[in-house]
């Protein structure tokens, strides 16, 4: 109850303005927020970025926070949708990128920003490839659970889905990021089961 | 803490050591939340709800949402001045190119290597103060914004409502029409510039006027000496500098921007913007018909290929490549157009057999992407149960420049191959 008269204050602080309900803000959740986008960002977009514009969405929209969840979920909502917007503009880079020779035909917008080439080293675009093998629901759950360490509980809270829902997913995200982690050869290839045909394989690049 | 419950089965020493890489590889570091946290300093909220507060008056429900995202574009920030109702500055870099909608009714690209403010004022005035630059404007008056003007330097483009570009590099301005008209103000005159036409300030702060065709009477300062207008009018000079004694014949006039170079501008500013390929075929089209004899017909055509791709036409594409190919058997964008065509057959069709001859042609040439093209070679070849061209095409490949990805994938193929 204390807690929730807390965050009550807290967010009509935010919504006049409050310098030290702001800087609170961002103390609080600067962390996830930062991580969250790096670990779900695919490596496709720069996760400074989109943690910057998570804070911008959030202090635009603190008006609309009705107190119905936690703070920490109203926040994992707001990432969700502005990592969304980010991952859909790198995708269409990314498409046309790979429909002109990766953008180098025009000429000007293509290249990876100096973000995404610094964390270009080869162990973590692995674990991306091998994310991004995984659904949107099953990385997510993976990275909430397995990568932070976050009880069902929590994740499931965080996601506004059932325990179980969180338990089901794990239980494909895991058995997914094994298969994925022996194909792009994150660890030796011990899991390796599947039996699809060269081609088939070659479509995933 | 973790609860325990989670986890179903204890994870195999691989998938632990897997797990283990990818939190390591993923984790944040303090230096990075930091660095966040010092940008947000910079952040006005009051300012930011402000916009937003606004941004919800002004639009309706759906534009809005729209409108949010695009002024959360990277590189945009708002802020708030005294009489500004809504204020934006953002800076594009070198491969960067923005678009932001302050208001309903009002778009603004920003081109590359740009510096722009976006301010909207309570007087329902849209101002874009361009400092370095370029940026192409499509206006249409509204009840939220009745009016816009482009201020840059000295010069001031005031809107009636129209699509314009304005391009200023230091103390030249370049002012080309594309629809409407727009009025031109500078410390020395005025004039209304209309469709069509184009208007340029010269590197020596000489007004240089071309083909201007004025829909909108000249200036009352031209009536006062109408020998002298339109042209006495656009060559008067700024206070320091010498009014050239033949206005006519002015000399070293600066670039002037043609019709079909703002289309063209446009049509690369709508693509590096991420403007939908239908929309972009609308302008390729265009362009197509205006100018067929252009020599910028190949560069168009090999963008239609590439905008019909992408909006998944892949028939119309692959059709659009062939045409390409008769006109152009020797282009220099020949190989572009080729490796859209291959990737359309095999990603949007899965039709490798129609893949396979653009990928032989392409990954027998010497240039950049021959590695690549060896490999997707040798992938659909490997699926068409050519075995030995596909272990040829693949152990080529590997030779080259792949992605981490396909030289596993290489390998793991031609180890199947090798097995069967």
């Amino acid at each position: 109850m204390a807690v929730e008269q807390d965050e009550s204050a807290w967010v009509k602080a935010l919504v006049r303005g409050d310098a030290a309900a702001t800087a609170r803000l961002y103390d609080t959740f600067v962390g996830d927020v930062l991580g969250w986008c790096r670990r779900l960002g695919a490596g496709l977009i720069d996760p400074e970025d989109a943690a910057h514009d998570v804070f911008v969405v959030a202090l635009a929209r603190i008006g609309s926070f009705k107190g119905q969840s936690s703070m920490r979920t109203w926040m994992y909502g707001v990432t969700r949708r502005v990592l969304a917007n980010h991952r859909r503009r790198a995708r269409t880079r990314l498409l046309r990128e790979r429909l002109t020779r990766r953008g180098s035909v025009w000429g000007k917008d293509g290249g990876p920003s100096p973000a995404q080439a610094a964390s270009s080293s080869e162990q973590r675009k692995l674990v991306h490839e091998c994310l991004e093998a995984l659904s949107s629901k099953h990385r997510e759950v993976l990275v909430l659970c397995s990568l932070e360490g976050r009880t069902g509980r929590e994740v499931a809270e965080l996601l506004g889905v059932p325990e179980a829902t969180v338990y089901s997913r794990l239980h494909y995200a895991r058995a997914a990021f094994r298969e994925a982690a022996g194909r792009f050869g994150l660890v030796p290839d011990d899991h390796r089961t599947g039996n699809r045909s060269p081609g088939r394989r070659g479509e995933r690049r | 803490m973790r609860d325990d419950r989670i986890i179903h089965l204890p994870p195999s020493p691989e998938e632990q050591r897997a797990l283990d890489l990818a939190r390591e590889a993923l984790q944040v570091d303090d230096e990075e939340v930091r660095g966040v946290r010092e940008r947000l300093e910079r952040l006005d909220p009051v300012a930011v709800q402000r916009a937003a507060r606004t941004r919800r008056r002004m639009v309706q429900a759906v534009a809005a949402a729209a409108a949010v995202v695009a002024a959360l574009v990277v590189g945009t920030q708002m802020t708030g001045g005294d009489d500004a109702l809504v204020q934006m500055v953002v800076e594009t870099g070198p491969a960067q190119v923005q678009t932001v909608s302050p208001a309903a009714g009002v778009d603004v690209a920003v081109s590359s290597d740009s510096r722009v403010a976006v301010v909207v004022d309570r007087q329902h005035e849209a101002v874009v103060e361009l400092r370095q630059g370029e940026v192409v404007v499509d206006f249409e008056p509204s009840a939220d914004v009745s009016a816009m003007r482009v201020d840059a330097g000295e010069v001031s483009v005031h809107v009636v409502g129209t699509r314009f570009v304005v391009n200023r590099q230091g103390d030249r301005v370049s002012v080309a029409v594309e629809e409407g008209t727009v009025e031109v103000r500078w410390p020395g005159g005025v004039l209304a510039v209309a469709q069509g036409s184009s208007w340029t300030t010269g590197a020596e702060e000489r007004v240089v006027l071309a083909e201007v065709q004025p829909a909108q009477p000249p200036s009352a300062t031209a009536e006062d000496d109408p020998a002298e207008a339109p042209v006495a009018e656009v060559t008067a000079p700024v206070a320091e500098v010498e009014t050239p004694a033949e206005p006519a014949e002015p000399a070293e006039p600066g670039p002037q921007i043609s019709d079909e170079a703002v289309l063209l501008a446009r049509i690369g500013i709508n693509r590096a913007a991420g403007v939908p390929a239908a929309d972009r075929l609308l302008d390729l089209d265009r362009f197509l018909t205006a100018y067929p004899d252009s020599a910028h017909v190949e560069e168009v055509l090999a963008l239609r290929v590439e905008a019909l791709a992408e909006q998944g036409s892949s028939e119309q594409a692959l059709d659009a490549a062939g045409r390409f190919a008769e006109r152009f058997p020797d282009g220099t964008r020949r190989r572009e157009v080729r490796w859209i065509e291959a990737t359309v057959a095999r990603d949007q069709l899965h039709d490798c057999s129609r893949a396979l001859p653009a990928y032989r042609e392409l990954a027998a040439e010497p240039w950049g992407l021959w590695a690549e093209a060896a490999y997707f070679r040798g992938i659909c070849a490997a699926e068409q149960g050519l075995d030995g061209e596909a272990r040829e095409a693949l152990e080529s490949a590997l030779g080259g420049n792949l992605t981490d990805a396909q030289t596993a994938e290489a390998r793991r193929v031609l180890g199947q191959l090798k097995g069967s």
